[in-house]
């Protein structure tokens, strides 16, 4: 039985020109204690489909159909006032723009503190006290600095405490909108193996939403990687990375730059024209794609399911 | 100071300190040293990387070369002239030579100005052609920087446009006087990869064709090494080791450069790339 | 030329933000109205000399009478027609609201631009002297130079509510331009080499403008109510009839409480337009602030 099992969730915004799809009849499951990552180019929807989780669709969006189960309840159809009781308890977030989340004026220990109390009215001054120096030890924030306010933390603490914050209620499912983002790559190193060493360590389920592959890669077991509203490809992390079958999970890789790749870089196509293409006339990645078919400017690729993990939308057999 | 032969810019014993105000006795206690004795020589034709965490004084380094703020200490030359105490005439000649990229696509570009007007303006601040050069002027720059058809692009205004493409625009803006010299200050780290690759041949392909020299302020290691053909590495408003970027990437020396070699984004897991 | 199309281009799609908001609609509905009464005032000469709203006097009435069929509303103490006067009210009101309103505005946005702009010296002198005005209380000033100047004329009216109006809208536009000057598109202009002028005039005043009319609206409201309230304590121009200036004889006449035909008129007026230009205020608000925005339908 899967923690978060999603079926056919499609989410449209509403805009001066009608109805726009941003997340796509996404389907995916989520086993306890594994990763899920989505990773995509900005305006992919990964972050709308971290917000349905949550159910914190901005007022312009609605969810057009489509299933979120979690532990038996489907999402959907509970309420905004049930919903509020599942936020923080049974699903918590780990936001983008984390350095913002913390109140400047309170210490961070009581943040945290307030998290816990708001969910679980029985416990004692005690138990949180405790249940703070673990957390901070968990998340490698020295216990002294409990009572410090956000402004005298470094960024990296800040994330830090935001994670801590996150894990207060034992979630069954933590959702991390591109965590590390805001850092610089020696911060975002050491937060990524605080995450590890916390996904280790617990049995929680993750979706980790980036645009980053290298931090997807780290963190995540299974990948989904999308365009333009749809997942494109899917896959346990060695599938994704070792033998990616979509030409654009391909592209992603290819122009990633790290330090030993620099003289076999691949430069993707250069595409100078103004908004993307859609779904309703053939692929959406028609038009980027190195090799495309002839039915690929008509027809909408379906799902493939090339082995029971590895999925893809594309026509193309073969790996190249 | 000895003047190297093709030196474009140097940067001479550079310091720069935001100093505490409202002190009724002035302390130091809340001053911020940004730069410390910064010495630079950046060769013609190259792209040079300062390469640092943020914090650590690389956007301030991009600022006081355009001139945007002013050393407090050392001295600026450019092409073996000072540039400290420019004014007037002699300032807007130096704008001529010296241009910036700038981090973000979405800040840089006034919404309010079609795309021709934005990278029209310094030709006109600065007089060059008549109406009809200018505007052919900025389809070439247009099309240079890959935004084709530029005609397509011409009378739009940024919000219809992506966050590559408006740092095209930024950078159409900053060639269309034929600089000797640009500073683009972090100008993928808003982009996807994808779209920060592209970026990067739009810049060589500028350098290649027009023989502009650039400083490539990043936080980005591997980008660094892509791009430039020499870095320096910065910590702290100190300069902790330069060098040819080959050398500075493969054997590290100073204790910094290597944890910042050690943290950046690999596949390890990935042995096909 | 393009900027041109820009700004139309701009203008249409908040125009249907703006005409979507029940708030805007009916101010604007309302301004109509009143716009079609300044307008009629010009068509009253054809009416004959008896509807003439200061000379007009009725051979026939000597005195205050109520509506009848030759005089809509009624007559005042000597036998004027008030209707006549309320459409001419209404066009005094239009001039002083927009002119005095239009003059701030210039005068605020360039303090403001200027001021933020440049900011050290040249602001904190711009900006003491802005406090100094604003804190003036403009009535009171009005009345101490009418008494001193004897009558003001329309125009000098319209001009001192200017001249007094303007600090806040300077503040405003100060700290809009404060939060511009840091925005790389700024910095950018800079560094190709372009002069403070053209920045302040190229970049930062189509940023500020929106802002600008919307403080206008505002603006106009709070002229029209000195105006009326100096007219109706006897300092009007005694050249034109305003609004103020026909409360002014309701009371002085003594009809305070015998002629509410004459008296309600006028006073409804002045709510209702004043009324009119903060609700067409407001919804522009909604236009520049997209947070306030209800998104969706």
């Amino acid at each position: 039985m899967a923690l978060l099992t999603v079926d056919n969730l499609t989410v449209g915004y509403d805009s001066a020109t009608g109805m726009t799809r941003a997340v796509d009849d996404v389907s995916f499951t989520i086993e306890s204690g594994t990763s899920l990552g989505f990773v995509g180019e900005s305006g992919c929807g990964k972050t709308t489909i971290g917000m349905a989780l949550m159910g914190l669709l901005p007022d312009n969006a609605r969810i057009l159909h489509g299933n979120i189960i979690l532990d038996d309840q489907n999402l959907i159809k509970i309420s905004q006032e049930d919903f509020r009781e599942i936020r923080g308890r049974k699903i918590a977030m780990i936001f983008q723009a984390a350095m913002n989340a913390l109140n400047p004026v309170v210490r961070v220990g009581d943040q945290v503190a307030e998290m816990i109390t708001t969910h679980q009215t029985a416990v004692s001054p005690v138990e949180i006290s405790v249940k703070i120096e673990e957390l901070f030890d968990l998340v490698g924030i020295p216990g002294d600095r409990i009572n410090d306010y956000p402004h005298q933390y470094s960024g990296g603490m800040k994330q830090r405490a935001i994670i801590a914050m996150a894990l207060a209620c034992n979630p069954r499912l933590i959702i991390a909108d591109e965590p590390t983002t805001a850092l610089d790559v020696v911060v975002q190193d050491q937060i990524l193996k605080e995450i590890i060493k916390i996904q280790n360590l617990l049995d929680t389920g993750f979706v980790f939403i980036s645009h980053d592959i290298a931090v997807v890669a780290r963190v995540c077991e299974k990948i989904c990687v999308m365009y333009d509203g749809k997942i494109v490809e899917t896959g346990t992390r060695e599938e994704v990375f070792q033998a990616p079958v979509h030409p654009y999970t391909r592209q992603l890789l290819g122009s990633y730059l790290t330090l030993d790749n620099c003289n076999n870089i691949k430069v993707p196509y250069i595409n100078s024209r103004l908004g993307q293409k859609g779904w309703e006339h053939g692929c959406a990645l028609a038009p980027l794609c190195d090799n495309p078919m002839d039915k690929c400017d008509r027809l909408c690729p379906g799902w493939r399911q090339l082995s029971p993990t590895h999925g893809v939308r594309c026509f193309k057999k073969s790996t190249i | 100071m000895k003047k190297q032969q093709n030196a474009i810019i140097e940067l001479a014993d550079i310091s720069k300190i935001y100093y505490q105000k409202s002190q009724l006795f002035h302390t130091g206690a809340g001053d911020v040293v940004a730069l410390k004795d910064i010495n630079l020589t950046i060769n013609k034709g190259e792209i040079f990387g300062l390469v640092g965490q943020s914090g650590s004084g690389k956007t301030t380094a991009g600022r006081l070369l355009v001139k945007l703020e002013n050393p407090t200490r050392g001295e600026i030359y450019l092409k073996g002239a000072p540039v400290s105490g420019l004014k007037g005439r002699e300032l807007k000649e130096y704008r001529k030579q010296v241009q910036m990229i700038f981090q973000d696509p979405y800040q840089s570009l006034n919404p309010h100005l079609s795309i021709a007007e934005t990278v029209m303006e310094p030709l006109i601040v600065h007089g060059a052609g008549t109406r009809e050069s200018r505007r052919q002027k900025v389809l070439d720059t247009l099309e240079t920087t890959g935004l084709v058809p530029a005609t397509d692009f011409y009378d739009r205004y940024p919000h219809r446009l992506s966050g590559g493409q408006r740092q095209r625009v930024a950078i159409a803006r900053a060639i269309v006087l034929e600089p000797e010299f640009i500073v683009a200050d972090e100008p993928s780290s808003m982009l996807d990869a994808t779209i920060a690759i592209q970026l990067f041949q739009v810049l060589l392909n500028i350098r290649e064709r027009l023989g502009m020299t650039f400083l490539f302020i990043t936080h980005n290691l591997a980008a660094a090494k892509y791009l430039c053909d020499r870095i320096a590495v910065i910590q702290n408003g100190v300069i902790v080791e330069t060098g040819h970027t080959r050398d500075v990437i493969d054997h590290p020396s100073h204790p910094y450069t290597k944890t910042l070699i050690a943290s950046q984004p690999s596949f390890d897991i990935c042995p096909i790339l | 030329m393009s900027y041109y199309f820009g700004f139309m281009h701009r203008f249409s799609s908040n125009w249907k933000i703006f005409i979507q908001n029940p708030l805007g609609k009916a101010g604007l509905a309302l301004l109509s109205l009143f716009a079609l009464m300044a307008v009629a005032s010009f068509g009253l000469h054809l009416l004959g000399p008896m509807y003439d709203p200061m000379t007009g006097v009725d051979p026939v009435v000597s005195r205050s009478v109520g509506p009848s069929t030759s005089h809509w509303l009624g007559t005042d103490f000597i036998g004027r027609d008030i209707l006549c006067q309320l459409l001419e009210g209404a066009k005094i009101a239009f001039i002083v609201g927009l002119a005095s309103a239009f003059i701030s505005i210039i005068i605020g946005t360039v303090v403001g631009m200027v001021s933020g702009y440049a900011g050290g010296i040249v602001d904190i002198l711009l900006m003491r002297l802005a406090d100094m005005v604003m804190v003036l209380p403009s009535l009171v000033i009005l009345l101490i130079i009418a008494a001193l100047f004897g009558q003001l004329n329309i125009w000098m009216i319209v001009f001192l509510i200017a001249i007094l109006r303007w600090p806040a809208v300077a503040r405003v536009i100060r700290s809009q331009t404060l939060s511009l000057k840091q925005r790389p598109f700024i910095e950018a202009s800079r560094v190709a080499g372009a002069s403070d002028i053209r920045i302040i005039f190229k970049h930062i005043m189509p940023n500020v403008l929106p802002l600008a009319f919307l403080y206008m609206t505002f603006r106009v409201t709070s002229a029209i109510l000195v105006e009326a309230s100096l007219s109706f304590l006897g300092f009007g121009d005694p050249g034109q009839i305003s609004w103020g200036m026909m409360l002014q004889w309701v009371w002085s006449s003594g009809h305070m409480f015998q002629a509410p035909y004459w008296l309600l008129p006028p006073g409804i007026c002045i709510s209702l337009l004043t009324l009119s230009f903060y609700m067409v205020g407001r919804a522009m608000d909604e236009v520049l602030d997209p947070r306030l925005r209800r998104e969706g339908q």
